[in-house]
């Protein structure tokens, strides 16, 4: 029965994966909100993706509704293309600005 | 589905057509894509009612909205063509783009599963970052860029969150036939996925990014923003409260009622001191936000006409004055208020439109703006909030202190004697289409009221 949940896995309380990805879902939070570095806030924010990632496949398994792990490889192929934008659009503002500091970014206020 | 596949066959072919020689062909090809769609959507709804093993549906409030999207799709397009970038090179690029998105807007507006509305939110989104940064040398567009993409995809992790606790507290991403497992957590998981949507929508406390975007992405495609993408948050808002009004707690009104004031409060009270005109009219939009807010109170499907009415008078408004916004700055390299000095005597058309869009926003009777808020804050009267009504009430007078006093400059006769200038007749007669609709609609209200119920 290779298609079967190993044992270990649901020795662990459900409970407990869904409070692991919350902790790690506020971190990225953390993360986005104080770090200065553009790369560094969107390393946070990947962060945050993959930590609903650990909820939606340990709820999976938990429900056995394939429906949830469905859900993660959507949401991975969301975030290389938001990846993809997302470094192109730091790579232009490189090269106009020689910097990828959030400080820079001044210009529009009022 | 089939008005998808054919939306994306015209953004793949006006991709290739940017590519080759023949660029006149790409506007055609656009604006009959959005047509043929459209044909598709309204005459083929009736063999699939249900599309991709009932994961979004065509029934009641999502027609409305499509049908909202596209019209606004199809006058957004021809204003492409004067966007010339280095001589009009990339025009096949954001025209692909723009059709693109509008499939991620109608995932919004149609789903009945979180999946979609996940990828909906995803396809608008990563288009408009794009689209923000279009100016590649212009440090403002780039910044823009970085701050409505940073933003948004943050907005989006948070989303995604909500779907993760909806999946925990219902153990299925659908929105209807619900089973509550944990329903404490399922009001948690309303709350987030409210949050998420309200950081796209641009609603206070979660608005902080809009002015600068508004302010440094192209004005063009500040006003696909302004227009496309409030639609389709707002209709994806009212599909995913139509299904789940009856099961969240009360709460949620409350936390909607904050939202809605706190968006007309903070966008008023920062409108007042702004000189950018651009800048202005994103603070503008926040109130209208708030204001459009109110509708989604208690959401019944009996609702959708009033909402989209009030997106109707909204779409006319911003689409008119970003316009005029952008042949304005065209002509005079800035959108600062000063420019708009002497309007009225240099391009009467011009300026008759923009006051005509500036009243609707204000909400003077006679426009599609005082009838919009009419029905809004009369709904809000029906649920027993006198309050909530008189401080909007309050709130849209005082906002008419910032449009009049830009509507103000145009009337006032300029020094600097600046010739008078004009706009080719094509672009002319659809800035006066969208006035006369504003009037039209304000003078007689139940005439689109057939089209969107």
């Amino acid at each position: 029965m290779e298609n079967q949940i190993p044992e270990i896995f649901n020795a662990i309380p459900h409970t407990h994966y869904v409070l692991l990805s919350t902790i790690l879902f506020v971190v990225g939070l953390i993360g986005v909100m104080i770090r200065k570095n553009v790369i560094i806030v969107f390393m946070c924010i990947e962060i945050m993706l993959n930590a609903v990632n650990l909820m939606l496949t340990s709820t999976s398994a938990y429900y056995s509704h394939a429906g949830g792990q469905i859900m993660v490889f959507f949401t991975m192929a969301v975030a290389a293309a938001e990846v993809a934008v997302g470094l192109a659009i730091i790579v232009m503002i490189y090269k106009n600005l020689h910097s990828t500091n959030i400080d820079v970014f001044q210009r529009l206020k009022g | 589905m089939l008005s998808m596949i054919v939306l994306t066959v015209a953004g793949v072919l006006a991709l290739f057509l940017g590519f080759t020689k023949t660029k006149s062909l790409i506007l055609p090809v656009a604006m009959l894509g959005v047509l043929a769609s459209a044909a598709a959507y309204y005459f083929y709804q009736s063999l699939w009612g249900e599309w991709l093993l009932g994961m979004m549906g065509t029934f009641g409030s999502p027609s409305v909205f499509v049908g909202l999207l596209l019209a606004c799709t199809f006058v957004i397009l021809p204003f492409l063509n004067v966007y010339k970038l280095r001589g009009g090179g990339e025009l096949g690029d954001f025209t692909g783009i723009i059709l693109f998105s509008v499939i991620g807007g109608m995932m919004m507006v149609s789903h009945q599963d979180l999946m979609i509305l996940f990828l909906g939110i995803e396809i608008l989104s990563i288009a408009m970052y794009i689209l923000a940064g279009a100016d590649r040398r212009v440090i403002q567009s780039n910044e823009a860029a970085i701050k409505y993409f940073i933003m948004g995809a943050f907005a989006s992790a948070i989303f995604l969150f909500g779907v993760g606790l909806y999946y925990v507290s219902t153990g299925s991403f659908k929105i209807f036939d619900v089973k509550i497992i944990a329903p404490e957590l399922y009001s948690i998981s309303i709350l987030v996925l409210f949050a998420g949507l309200a950081f796209k929508l641009a609603l206070a406390p979660f608005h902080f990014w809009a002015p600068d975007v508004y302010q440094g992405a192209p004005t063009i495609f500040t006003a696909v923003m302004a227009t496309l993408v409030k639609i389709a948050g707002f209709g994806a808002l009212f599909q995913l409260f139509r299904y789940h009004a009856g099961f969240v707690s009360e709460w949620i009104y409350w936390m909607m009622i904050l939202l809605a004031l706190l968006s007309m409060l903070i966008g008023n009270i920062m409108a007042f001191s702004q000189t950018s005109v651009k800048r202005l009219l994103s603070y503008s939009g926040i109130v209208q936000a708030g204001f459009i807010l109110i509708g989604f109170l208690h959401t019944r499907i009996e609702n959708t006409w009033m909402v989209a009415y009030y997106l109707v008078a909204y779409v006319l408004a911003s689409l008119a004055s970003f316009f005029v916004i952008y042949f304005v700055e065209n002509k005079k390299g800035s959108d600062d208020i000063g420019e708009f000095k002497g309007l009225y005597y240099q391009n009467p058309v011009l300026a008759v439109v923009f006051t005509i869009a500036l009243v609707s926003f204000g909400g003077v009777p006679l426009t599609a703006g005082f009838m919009a808020k009419l029905f809004v804050l009369n709904h809000a009267a029906g649920f027993g909030s006198p309050a909530l009504v008189l401080v909007s009430l309050v709130l849209a007078v005082a906002s008419m202190y910032y449009y009049f006093k830009l509507i103000n400059q145009f009337y006032t006769s300029d020094e600097s004697g600046v010739k008078s200038w004009d706009i080719s007749w094509g672009y002319k007669g659809m800035l006066i289409v969208l006035s006369v609709l504003t009037l039209f609609l304000g003078l007689y209200p139940y005439g689109i009221y057939p089209w969107i119920s």
